[in-house]
């Protein structure tokens, strides 16, 4: 176990630092995000969004956002012809545990970057900040879980970016659905005490079952 | 198999049709009920086959296990197709609108998206092996949104859709024995179509595959 965190932080760092150089996935996420944002508040000027319905703008353009960079760390792997080197130098579980950190990272950056610029833009007042950090914890957590093994996937298909579309959206519903609810009291919508907590429970309990089984899965998809 | 089957069906059609009363405070179009239900659970079933033979191909490399989860797939994906079909003309029936976002209804819609993906990724891998492989860590990944979508989600939000009949259901037992009797025997009978189905498409990826005389 020691060996494969060991080697799940340099493929971190190889990452990180092959990032740091290009900036492209990081580049391209960001400026997704702040130009999806601008969009929605020149789309939305004037109009009363309710709280969910700016639970459902905000995690959408956190989804589309993620969806443009999430595929980046394993498409780059196969674009530079460098995978076969990592999979001799690193264990499978090392290597998806090292995308996943990464991953993480930049999901942790959309939000950081998402968040704040849509309540500045949309004028929209968040009432309960540490609720709403719970969730997008578990939305970034979420969200990357279920990518990384479907970026692994896609690496190895052609028309790379519109595949990993395809295939992460139907996966990634039921937790975007979820999110919103969860979402709610965070942007002052009054319900049941227990739904939102629910859905933040059923968030966790989803990504939680597919982080596990993408664990087990990976070395078959990473090997072939 | 065949012949019995096909004798199986037709019964069930005459008893669904002409025999039992009509249902649901539905009139006769509530009969689309003894069709809309086997629909949706030969749909699953098909996903659990796929996701099961899938496992073994991981486990085996053997194609056989390959042509077999994909062709579980397609029959699933045309039985989701089907049951989102006979559930559109159940809600415009009983509500009045053929689509109306139940919770339900948009989760069935979404299982038909998650495995319109498996296609796609699918069909974007050229060499055999990696194709073989990545759809079938796909299908075992895919039963879990599945599973979700249609077993737990819709306990989480308020659904039109009627509580489920079957076994382990809310309502268990609470419709007339006859009625229960007959969607068993379409239950069944669908079933058994799925099977038929399944194997024939099973010999269709094999040829597919090149490997029927290897087999």
């Amino acid at each position: 176990m020691k060996g494969t965190l060991r080697g799940a932080w340099i493929v971190f760092l190889k990452d990180a630092r092959s990032e740091f150089r290009t900036r492209y996935a990081l580049s391209a996420i960001l400026l997704f995000a702040v130009a999806s944002v601008a969009l929605a508040g020149f789309v939305l000027r004037g109009a009363m969004l309710d709280e969910r319905q700016a639970a459902a703008v905000v995690w959408l353009i956190v989804f589309f956002a993620a969806a443009t960079g999430l595929a980046r760390p394993f498409v780059q792997e196969a674009e530079s012809g460098t995978e076969l080197l990592l999979r001799q130098a690193a264990r499978p579980e090392a290597v998806w545990l090292g995308k996943f950190a990464f991953s993480l990272g930049l999901m942790a950056a959309i939000e950081l970057i998402v968040f704040p610029l849509f309540g500045a833009f949309l004028g929209v007042d968040v009432r309960r900040p540490g609720w709403l950090a719970a969730v997008a914890a578990a939305g970034a957590v979420s969200l990357s879980g279920a990518t990384t093994i479907l970026a692994a996937m896609v690496a190895k298909a052609r028309a790379r970016s519109s595949v990993f579309a395809v295939a992460a959206l139907p996966v990634l519903l039921p937790p975007l659905v979820l999110l919103v609810e969860a979402s709610g009291p965070a942007f002052g919508v009054s319900v049941g005490a227990g739904q939102p907590r629910e859905a933040l429970l059923a968030v966790m309990s989803y990504s939680g079952i597919l982080i596990v089984l993408s664990w087990f899965l990976f070395p078959a998809v990473w090997e072939e | 198999m065949r012949i019995v089957l096909g004798i199986w069906m037709v019964v069930v059609v005459i008893l669904a049709l002409l025999v039992s009363p009509p249902l649901l405070g539905l009139g006769d179009a509530g009969r689309i009920f003894y069709f809309h239900v086997p629909c949706a659970w030969v749909s699953f079933f098909a996903y659990a086959v796929a996701a099961y033979c899938g496992a073994r191909y991981l486990l085996s490399r053997r194609a056989d296990w390959d042509c077999k989860s994909a062709a579980a797939s397609q029959i699933g994906l045309l039985f989701t197709v089907l049951a989102t079909a006979s559930g559109a003309v159940w809600a415009e029936a009983a509500w009045g609108q053929w689509w109306n976002w139940d919770p339900r209804e948009t989760a069935v819609f979404i299982v038909l998206l998650v495995y319109g993906a498996y296609f796609a990724l699918r069909m974007s891998i050229e060499q055999p092996e990696q194709r073989a492989a990545i759809s079938a860590a796909y299908a075992l990944i895919a039963i879990v949104p599945a599973i979700f979508l249609i077993y737990v989600a819709p306990r989480l939000v308020e659904s039109l859709h009627p509580s489920p009949v079957l076994p382990g259901g809310e309502e268990k037992g609470s419709i007339e024995p006859f009625i229960r009797n007959v969607l068993f025997a379409s239950l069944a009978g669908f079933t058994g179509l799925f099977v038929w189905m399944w194997r024939i498409q099973t010999r269709i990826e094999r040829i597919a595959l090149g490997k029927d005389a290897q087999l």
